[in-house]
């Protein structure tokens, strides 16, 4: 017999008015920055609730939010902790009105993200990026708002039906489900010929892009890697090295932003016996007191506090959150069962 | 009766004597069913209905007079398709729930090839046409999956989804059709998967047709050159002019062939796993050589197999588009008739 798809549910209601935003924030904090405009009083309160299932690596979240007076705004989280593409289906507007054509929108939590509203209810759809292994970088070409072509319309309606099935308990098949969800969304996104030529033309240049920085990875120790060992590598010339690699700010700044990663990544390892000093020489940072500042840049705290909170916590931060079971559970636990994989 | 460019109907009976309107009700039908008035409160049937061609899937969206207008559907014997088909139709009597509404419907599924003799009262009908060809992985399982479904569960998110393909047909544009298909697709495959465990397909042995098992037997033996009309006929017990006559919609039993051929390349081609080079696959379903394998297979799918692999490559296979020689369909049963992948 299969397991029922079990809900992660979420509400403000039981914390007193003045907490409820807080409690709202903390349930997605890792993932999702999300405030509401200065000078908004807190006493008014905000009381919401979110409803999620995960579909064996697609996440399908039901939001219900209060609307005119309680506009938050939600930012991206930088460096992103997960990179699902998303689909956000607003249903009921401010008002608490159906949208008639609803204003779809597709996107990728590892994307610098932003944006205003108080729509009351959002039902949206989170797919692990390996579901579409093949696909990222057309599916990179086409982040931005969805027509409201028939057939988007129609997944939007599949969708919001799937979710009251969902949220009634019905006898459902995940994996079945996934495979459906996946089909549908990739068709309704890249919808006829004429698109998919365009954008297999475009794959095949970002995935340049893709072999630079998977490049970069594998050298990161390298203190020669820099814009003339990658130029020579691919056979390109400087300012087109710069403009392939522009979105991520640069040849230098990417190589160094990577470099400080895979420290943050060497540090929260290594724990309590980390030598700092060392990790840093190993991804080519020379100079101690020049990698702290571009540390703290990067991520707002120091690498010593890194390994202090490591050598603290008898549990990783993320499995604290998944017993939580804020939002953050979810988006952080999803992905594929290892045996589709 | 009207029909658009890319054989759909649009068919109404009001215009008519009252006199005549249920004979050209029964006449639409005839080709696969024999409809009988059983028994009507007052004189006249005015009805009317949608017939969408989708290329290997057909969807009938029917509105008829209901409670009171007993009539009696029975197979006619002599249809000789083996479709799948989809029936979702209401259950007059209970006020004040909107008709197809989840609580006032029933789904039932079956296949053409079998027998089936019921009366029904109902007002709204909404039915999809499958060829056996669009999925013929699941043919057991879609065998096994005859009768009444519950509303619970995948099969109750099957009606969700019928009903919404109704609602958004007319939204719905020419060029998205093929994706809506695979959409449609992925949704059966969904809900079939999971009567898998469930049933078993013995009963499903003597559904089969003499036709599908034609059609087994050419897929079985795709890359064999053997795979003669002469030999196919041998092994099913047909003359080769039966075997033309069984595969008329398609062209006759050799464009078949070739046509499933070229499918299945291009699945390969679309498998960013496969490393077998064009040649290679081009010779491996008997094509002479790779210009005769591209010629053909760029005549099919309009683009030619690199390009088709550059696009699947990136992950999301070419999608089929019904084939450009289908004369525009002059009534239902030619378009019922021309089914195919």
């Amino acid at each position: 017999m299969r397991e029922r798809l079990r809900p992660y549910r979420f509400s403000t209601q039981p914390e007193r008015q003045e907490h409820q935003f807080d409690a709202w924030r903390s349930a997605m904090e890792t993932t999702i920055d999300v405030s509401r405009p200065r000078g908004d009083d807190p006493r008014a309160g905000f009381s919401a609730r979110f409803d999620a299932w995960d579909m064996d690596g697609l996440g399908l979240v039901s939001m219900e939010m209060p609307g005119e007076g309680f506009t938050r705004q939600w930012n991206h989280i930088r460096p992103a902790p997960v990179d699902h593409w998303s689909l956000l289906i607003p249903v009921r507007d401010s008002r608490g009105l159906a949208y008639p054509k609803r204003p779809m929108a597709f996107g990728s939590l590892a994307r610098p993200f932003e944006g205003s509203g108080a729509d009351t209810h959002v039902v949206s759809l989170f797919i692990a990026r390996d579901l579409f292994r093949g696909t990222p970088q057309m599916l990179d070409g086409l982040v931005g708002g969805l027509g409201d072509s028939g057939l988007t319309l129609l997944l939007a309606d599949f969708v919001i039906a799937l979710r009251e099935r969902l949220d009634r308990g019905d006898d459902l098949d995940a994996a079945a489900l996934q495979k459906a969800l996946s089909t549908m969304v990739l068709a309704c996104l890249l919808p006829t010929r004429d698109d998919r030529m365009r954008l297999a033309e475009g794959a095949i240049r970002a995935t340049l892009v893709e072999r630079i920085k998977a490049y970069v990875r594998r050298r990161l120790g390298d203190p020669g890697l820099g814009w003339s060992d990658i130029c020579r590598q691919f056979g390109l010339s400087r300012s087109s090295l710069h403009r392939i690699l522009e979105e991520d700010g640069g040849v230098t700044s990417f190589i160094r932003r990577e470099r400080l990663a895979a420290t943050h990544q060497a540090l929260a390892e290594a724990g309590e016996s980390a030598n700092i000093r060392a990790i840093a020489d190993r991804f080519g940072f020379g100079e101690p007191s020049g990698f702290s500042r571009a540390f703290r840049r990067e991520f707002g705290y120091a690498p010593s506090e890194v390994r202090d909170a490591v050598a603290f916590e008898a549990t990783p931060l993320q499995d604290q959150r998944a017993a939580d079971g804020g939002l953050d559970a979810l988006f952080l636990g999803l992905r594929r069962s290892p045996s589709q994989l | 009766m009207t029909t658009d460019d890319l054989g759909s109907i649009a068919f109404r009976n009001g215009d008519l004597p009252e006199a005549e309107q249920f004979e050209a009700w029964r006449a639409l039908y005839g080709f696969t069913t024999e409809l009988s008035l059983v028994a009507a409160p007052c004189p006249g049937f005015d009805a009317t209905a949608e017939i969408w061609n989708l290329g290997s899937i057909a969807l009938s969206s029917a509105t008829m007079p209901g409670a009171g207008y007993r009539r009696r559907y029975r197979r006619n014997r002599r249809c000789a398709l083996d479709h799948w088909y989809f029936l979702l139709e209401d259950v007059p009597g209970i006020a004040g729930i909107e008709p197809l509404a989840a609580g006032n419907r029933v789904l039932r599924s079956g296949s053409l090839s079998v027998d089936y003799d019921e009366c029904t009262e109902a007002s709204h009908r909404v039915v999809l046409y499958v060829s056996r060809d669009l999925c013929p992985e699941i043919a057991p399982a879609l065998d096994g999956l005859t009768g009444t479904l519950p509303e619970d569960g995948m099969s109750g998110l099957m009606a969700d989804f019928m009903l919404m393909l109704a609602r958004g047909m007319p939204d719905v544009r020419p060029e998205q059709r093929a994706a809506l298909v695979q959409s449609i697709r992925s949704m059966i495959v969904a809900m079939a998967s999971r009567r898998w465990g469930d049933r078993e397909p013995a009963a499903s042995a003597m559904a089969v047709t003499l036709h599908e098992r034609a059609r087994r037997i050419i897929r079985q033996h795709l890359t064999s050159s053997e795979l003669t009309p002469e030999r196919l006929g041998r092994a099913i017990g047909v003359s080769r002019s039966n075997l033309y006559r069984m595969f008329e919609y398609a062209g006759g039993v050799a464009a078949y062939v070739q046509r499933q051929k070229l499918l299945a390349a291009l699945s390969l081609l679309s498998d960013p796993a496969c490393a077998l080079s064009i040649t290679a696959i081009g010779m491996s379903f008997g094509f002479e050589d790779t210009s005769t394998f591209s010629r053909a297979f760029k005549r099919e799918f309009g683009v030619s197999p690199s390009e088709a692999r550059e696009a699947g490559g990136a992950g999301v296979p070419i999608l089929v588009e019904p084939p450009a020689s289908l004369t525009p369909c002059q009534s239902f049963a030619t378009l019922l008739r021309q089914l195919q992948t």
